[in-house]
């Protein structure tokens, strides 16, 4: 049950965060009206899903061919935690550019930073921990609930903006822990 | 043993982070009056034009009424240099970076502190300890004026992408003024923020609407004319009447309009703090003709940018006791030389330094400003006295409204050679609160008055954040 958890809070980050792309989305919704919103909504998604899918890409491909070793694990692993870790002491990588985007600007821009923010690194460990199971499934989270989360969460846009949670952390101890637990999942399974 | 340890260390890494920004953050305006009232106040304290030879400094002031020092300077931060003149100054990071292109890890801690005279950048730490905060930065003028090529740094913002510095000219003391940008993280120059400045010459104030990336910006005059003091042969052509437009993403001036021929010194803007709202208010300080000065209301009609003048406030007659600039005219001019706009933006508060007053106007019909508060405090023509029986000095000056908006506090020194030609005298500097009353209307806290002795006080800043300090990106 942990593993579908992280999967859909990873999940939902992936939709609600993607370097804030939907506080775009709350924002155009009020300064630019509802089609933007919904636009805005689309593009932020797919951006993020499809650079997720790329970097779980390598996990799907050991598993469908049954070259799955503890070591693709480990590396998962390791390049959570050091994506984590960096995330948390650098900051600053960050869009802060214009505050009025093309709908193309903020897909160039949220490939980018979902990229950075290497989303599919942690759903790839975790793919691989459940490799016995259904690991379709739990990639199934980062399209549709990230669909699922953004779109209830801009029923209240006036919600939305009120929060004040700092994403770019709460991702960073996200990794961290996903990071460090794969690892010393896959060691364990190395030693055995 | 290997999954249980895991486990704790999930457990034991989640817990050591604060998954917050920083409280002090609010997404709007509206929500920031819900703030929690200030406990300290950050205020710039100034020797230059005093006579005396000493360090300028940032004094932390106690405005916690239920403390034992309220009303008391409880530390004092000395800087390393003399003739800095501290005069503006802003934080580092504030409710802007709540904006959707704003870096959520950054903290409201730094206080950014140029020298009007010495175009030096002190970079104030109020962490660990905010009663004492200390100096962790210095940039020297000449690196400010390698990178951007200006000097007399003026008006701080934190921007979204990253902080701004308005400059009044160049390294002769000539213009154009501008404005300088500061990296968030190195807290260092990056270079000058205009791209195509247009005929845009004189400089002083800026503020924006971030969500129509919109950059207003204003004029005084550039350092040569003003340093030495006030000449009144330098009123026509040395001292600006102009509001500037902007695109802020690319950084192109896009129009301007001029406030009045006989205005002089286009000084204080105050865009609305509502970002649906795309106005805002200007002082204009003096009137070549009737020494009167205005409040203009700027706007956007048609696509279009316009000001309509709401208010003027004339000079008051008097025969005796001007200083010797004002004896030929044999009135005294109001001086309004700032005016500050609560953050529900409902009550816009005049100083009028030259009077001696403090006002509070009813701004909800933006175009019909309703007076519903005065005080009097020093001044050339009131001289009035604190409640409290003591003198002050000067008249009251900058202005700076608490987040909820029921305190206002005020500090009574312009800027130092100005200081000496309209109170020769001497000013002693000071500090007062006033409490706005909920339905407007604005007293005098008979215990609040905080003694700068042979100091000057200019700038105000609230722990967590004031009326002037943030930006917001939500309405």
């Amino acid at each position: 049950m942990i593993y579908e958890a992280l999967s859909a809070l990873i999940g939902v980050f992936a939709g609600v965060d993607p370097s804030r792309g939907w506080l775009y989305a709350a924002y155009y919704r009020t300064f630019r009206g509802d089609k933007w919103f919904s636009a805005s909504l689309v593009v932020v998604v797919l951006s993020t899903t499809t650079t997720t899918l790329l970097t779980v890409a390598p996990a799907l491909i050991a598993l469908r061919t049954h070259f799955y070793t503890g070591f693709l694990l480990l590396a998962y692993g390791v390049n959570t935690l050091i994506h984590g870790a960096l995330k948390a002491a650098y900051p600053r990588a960050h869009y802060s550019g214009p505050l009025k985007p093309k709908l193309t600007h903020l897909a160039i821009w949220s490939t980018i930073n979902s990229t950075l923010s290497g989303y599919g690194l942690p759903l790839g460990a975790l793919t691989l921990i459940q490799a016995g199971s259904q690991p379709y499934f739990y990639l199934a989270y980062v399209p549709v609930v990230t669909a699922l989360a953004t779109a209830s969460l801009f029923r209240g846009v006036a919600h939305a903006r009120s929060l004040t949670l700092n994403y770019d952390l709460i991702l960073s101890a996200l990794y961290v822990a996903v990071g460090a637990y794969s690892i010393l999942y896959s060691l364990s399974t190395i030693l055995r | 043993m290997i999954t249980r340890l895991s486990w704790v260390s999930l457990l034991v890494i989640m817990a050591s982070f604060r998954f917050t920004v920083d409280p002090s953050f609010y997404p709007s305006a509206r929500s920031a009056t819900q703030a929690p009232k200030e406990g300290l106040a950050y205020v710039a304290g100034l020797y230059v034009g005093t006579g005396v030879n000493k360090p300028d400094f940032i004094a932390t002031v106690d405005v916690d009424p239920g403390s034992p020092t309220y009303s008391k300077i409880i530390s004092r931060l000395e800087l390393p240099n003399t003739g800095d003149e501290l005069h503006h100054f802003g934080w580092n990071a504030c409710s802007s970076v709540l904006c959707p292109n704003g870096k959520p890890s950054l903290e409201r801690r730094y206080l950014i502190v140029p020298g009007l005279r010495s175009s030096r950048i002190y970079v104030v730490d109020t962490k660990p300890d905010p009663r004492r905060p200390t100096l962790a930065k210095t940039i020297e003028a000449d690196r400010v004026v390698g990178r951007a090529g200006y000097t007399r740094l003026h008006t701080v913002y934190c921007g979204p992408d990253a902080i701004y510095v308005s400059a009044l000219g160049d390294a002769k003391g000539e213009g154009p003024g501008g404005i300088v940008v500061l990296d968030h993280y190195s807290l260092d120059v990056l270079g000058r923020w205009e791209v195509d400045r247009g005929d845009q010459y004189f400089a002083y104030d800026f503020w924006w609407n971030l969500p129509n990336e919109v950059m207003v910006t204003s004029e005084w005059g550039v350092p040569n004319t003003i340093e030495g003091g006030l000449k009144p042969e330098h009123l026509r052509d040395g001292y600006g009447n102009k509001l500037h437009f902007w695109d802020m993403r690319r950084r192109k001036h896009l129009s301007c309009i001029t406030l009045g021929d006989d205005y002089r010194m286009a000084l204080e803007l105050r865009p609305f703090h509502d970002p649906t709202k795309l106005m805002g208010y200007a002082n204009m300080v003096v009137s070549i003709r009737d020494l009167s000065s205005s409040i203009w209301l700027w706007f956007q009609e048609d696509g279009k940018w316009a000001a309509e003048k709401v208010l003027e406030i004339p000079a008051q007659p008097l025969e005796s006791g001007l200083p010797e600039i004002l004896k030929p005219f044999k009135a005294v001019p109001p001086l309004v030389t700032d005016i500050d706009l609560s953050l529900d933006d409902r009550f816009l508060y005049v100083s009028l330094w030259g009077i001696g007053e403090v006002r509070q106007y009813d701004v909800s019909d933006p175009f019909r400003p309703r007076l519903t508060g005065k005080v009097e405090l020093g001044g050339i023509y009131h001289r009035m006295r604190h409640p409290s029986g003591a003198e002050l000095t000067g008249g009251p000056q900058m202005l700076e409204v608490s987040r909820d908006g029921g305190r206002l506090y005020v500090t009574n020194s312009l800027y130092s050679s100005w200081d000496n030609q309209f109170y020769p005298e001497g000013i002693r500097g000071w500090m007062v609160k006033l409490d706005v009353g909920s339905g407007g209307g604005l007293s005098v806290d008979e215990r609040f008055l905080v003694d700068f002795e042979d100091a000057r006080a200019h700038q105000v800043r609230l722990q967590g954040g004031d009326a002037s300090s943030d930006s917001y990106c939500f309405p």
